[in-house]
C-alpha cells in the first residue's frame, strides 16, 4: 500500500525574541518559603487550640500606636547617634595617642562582652543619677547608642582597615590632609563594603530598643505588656509588636540589599 | 632645577635600605633610577616625594632642604606629581573625579575650573572618552595614564614615577611610556624608577644606578649604558638586556 506522502511540516517559526523576564519580588520559591513557614506556625497554633479574642485587645489600639511611635522616635534618635559614636570610637582606636586608643578599646570590649539589660540598669541608675540626667526618653536612646556604637565601631574599623595602604599612599601623594583622606578616600570605600553588617546592626538596634521597656519608656514592647495585663490575651497583645518591629526592620534590610546591588554595579 | 642627596640613610624594620646616598643632579631634567630589586630605588623616591623621612642626611631641591614636619611635607607633596606602580586611582571615583579631587581639595580650584582642567588634561592624553568611567572599567594602561593625568593636572614642579609600567603588559607599557616621552619633550622635570632600560636610555638625561642601598654610578644615560664603570652595573645590564 502506498501511503500518501505526508507533507513536510513547516519549519517552526523562530520564537520572537523576548526580553528576558526580570523576576519580580514574588518568585515561586519565595511564595513557597512563606507558605512553608506559615504552615509550621499555623500547625503550632492549631495544636494549641488557642481561643483568639482580638476584640478586647483592639480597644487599646491607641496604646499600640503611641508605643510604636515612641519606638520609631527612639530609633530615629539612636541610629545617627550610634553611628557618630561608632565613627568616633573607630577613629580613636586608630589614633596615635596610646591612652586614647586603649581606652576606646577597653570600653568597646566591655560593652560587647556584657548584656545590654545590665548596661541599661547600670547607666540609668548610676551615671544617670550622677549626671542628673533623669529624662528617660533622652537617657534611653543614649544608652542604646552607646551599646550599638561599640558594635558599629568594630564594623567600621574592619571597613577602614580593608582600604589598602596603597590608597592611603595615593591620598597622601596628592596632598590630602589626614581628615580629607578619611572624608574622601577611606570612609566612602569602607562604607560601601560594610553596608550589609551596618544595616544588620541597625536592625539589632531597633529590636534592642524593646529592652528599654525595663526603664518604663512607653515604647512598643511596654505597650504590649500593658495591654496584656489589662486583657490577659498574650498572643493578641504581642502579635502587633512583631508586626510593629517588622515594619521597621524589613525595609531597612531590603534597602541595604538593594544599595549593595547598586554599588556592585557602580564599581 | 637642582637636586642634591646628602648622606641619606633610611632603615626599614631591621634592614638598612639606604646607606649613605650622595649625589648631585644639576640641571635635573629626566633622571632615571635603575638597579636590582631591593636596591633602595623606591625608598629613595619615597623620601624625595616626602612620603617618608630619612633617618639621617638631607635632600635639597634648588639648595633648599626638604622639610621634616608632616604639615610642611604635605605642602611639598602638593607641589609634586607622584605616580606609583599600581592602584593609584580611587576606585569609587570616576577618572574625572580622581583628577578633580586634588584640584578642588588641595589646590582650591572651584568645581567648574577643576573640571575644566581635568577634561583638558584627559583630552590631551586621548582619554576624554573615559572621563566618566570608574577605574575598574579601564584597562591597566588607561588607569596609569589617568594617574599620570592626575599627577600633571596641577602643573607640578617635579614629576615622580615609581615603576609606572611594572604592572602592565608590553602593549600598555608602550602606551604609558609614549605619554611620558610626550611630557619629557614638554620639558617637565621628572624622576622615574624604572626597569625599562630602553626608556631610561631614550628619555633620561641622567641615570643613577643603585645597588645595596647606595648609588654606585650616576651620569649621562648614554655614557652609563655604553661604558659602565663598575662591575655591578656591567653584571646588572648584562642580566636585564640578555633577552
Amino acid at each position: 500500500m502506498v501511503s500518501e506522502p505526508t507533507p513536510e511540516p513547516p519549519p517552526p517559526e523562530p520564537p520572537a525574541a523576548q526580553p528576558p523576564a526580570t523576576p519580580g519580588f514574588w518568585t515561586p520559591s519565595r511564595v513557597g518559603a512563606l507558605a512553608l513557614l506559615g504552615s509550621c506556625v499555623g500547625a503550632g497554633f492549631y495544636r494549641l487550640s488557642y481561643e483568639w479574642a482580638w476584640a478586647p485587645v483592639a480597644k487599646y489600639w491607641r496604646l499600640f500606636l503611641e508605643g510604636w511611635a515612641t519606638t520609631v522616635a527612639i530609633a530615629a534618635l539612636a541610629l545617627p547617634l550610634s553611628l557618630l559614636l561608632g565613627i568616633l570610637l573607630a577613629l580613636l582606636r586608630r589614633c596615635p595617642v596610646p591612652l586614647l586608643r586603649e581606652t576606646a578599646r577597653l570600653w568597646v570590649e566591655l560593652t560587647r562582652a556584657t548584656p545590654l539589660l545590665i548596661q541599661i540598669w547600670l547607666y540609668f541608675y548610676v551615671f544617670g543619677q550622677a549626671l542628673h540626667l533623669e529624662n528617660r526618653y533622652i537617657l534611653g536612646p543614649l544608652i542604646l547608642s552607646a551599646f550599638s556604637g561599640a558594635y558599629l565601631s568594630e564594623i567600621l574599623r574592619a571597613g577602614i582597615e580593608s582600604v589598602g595602604a596603597s590608597q592611603i599612599d595615593s591620598a597622601r601623594a596628592i596632598g590630602l590632609t589626614r581628615f580629607q583622606t578619611y572624608r574622601h578616600v577611606i570612609l566612602p570605600q569602607a562604607l560601601r563594603r560594610i553596608l550589609p553588617p551596618l544595616a544588620g546592626q541597625f536592625v539589632s538596634l531597633i529590636k534592642d530598643s524593646s529592652l528599654l521597656s525595663v526603664l518604663g519608656l512607653n515604647e512598643l514592647t511596654l505597650a504590649a505588656q500593658q495591654v496584656n495585663a489589662f486583657t490577659y490575651a498574650a498572643f493578641e497583645s504581642y502579635f502587633p509588636v512583631l508586626a510593629g518591629y517588622l515594619v521597621l526592620t524589613l525595609p531597612l534590610s531590603l534597602w541595604s540589599q538593594s544599595l549593595e546591588r547598586k554599588i556592585r554595579f557602580e564599581t | 632645577m637642582k637636586l642634591n642627596f646628602q648622606a641619606l640613610s633610611k632603615q626599614l624594620g631591621s634592614q638598612l635600605v639606604l646607606r649613605g646616598i650622595d649625589a648631585e643632579f644639576s640641571p635635573l631634567q629626566c633622571l632615571a633610577l635603575i638597579g636590582p630589586s631591593g636596591s633602595g630605588k623606591s625608598t629613595l623616591l619615597r623620601l624625595l616625594a616626602g612620603l617618608d623621612t630619612p633617618d639621617t642626611g638631607a635632600i635639597l631641591i634648588d639648595d633648599r632642604p626638604l622639610p621634616t614636619r608632616e604639615r610642611a611635607l604635605r605642602k611639598h607633596r602638593a607641589r609634586l606629581g607622584i605616580v606609583f606602580q599600581a592602584y593609584n586611582l580611587f576606585p569609587h571615583l570616576s577618572a574625572l573625579e580622581n583628577i578633580t579631587l586634588p584640584l578642588e581639595r588641595v589646590h582650591r580650584f572651584r568645581k567648574s575650573a577643576a573640571e575644566q582642567i581635568a577634561l583638558e588634561t584627559l583630552e590631551r592624553f586621548q582619554l576624554a572618552a573615559h572621563a566618566h568611567k570608574k577605574p575598574a572599567a579601564l584597562s591597566g594602561g588607561q588607569q596609569q595614564r589617568v594617574a599620570i593625568a592626575r599627577a600633571v593636572a596641577c602643573k607640578p614642579d617635579l614629576l615622580l614615577l615609581d615603576e609606572p609600567t611594572s604592572a602592565l603588559d608590553p602593549e600598555m607599557t608602550s602606551e604609558v611610556l609614549d605619554l611620558l616621552l610626550q611630557l619629557r619633550s614638554e620639558g617637565r622635570p621628572m624622576v622615574i624608577v624604572t626597569h625599562s632600560m630602553g626608556f631610561a636610555r631614550k628619555a633620561a638625561d641622567a641615570v643613577a644606578f643603585l645597588a645595596d642601598g647606595q648609588i654606585l654610578e650616576h651620569g649621562p644615560a648614554e655614557a652609563l649604558f655604553s661604558a659602565p664603570k663598575t662591575q655591578a652595573l656591567r653584571d646588572f645590564l648584562d642580566k636585564v638586556l640578555r633577552y
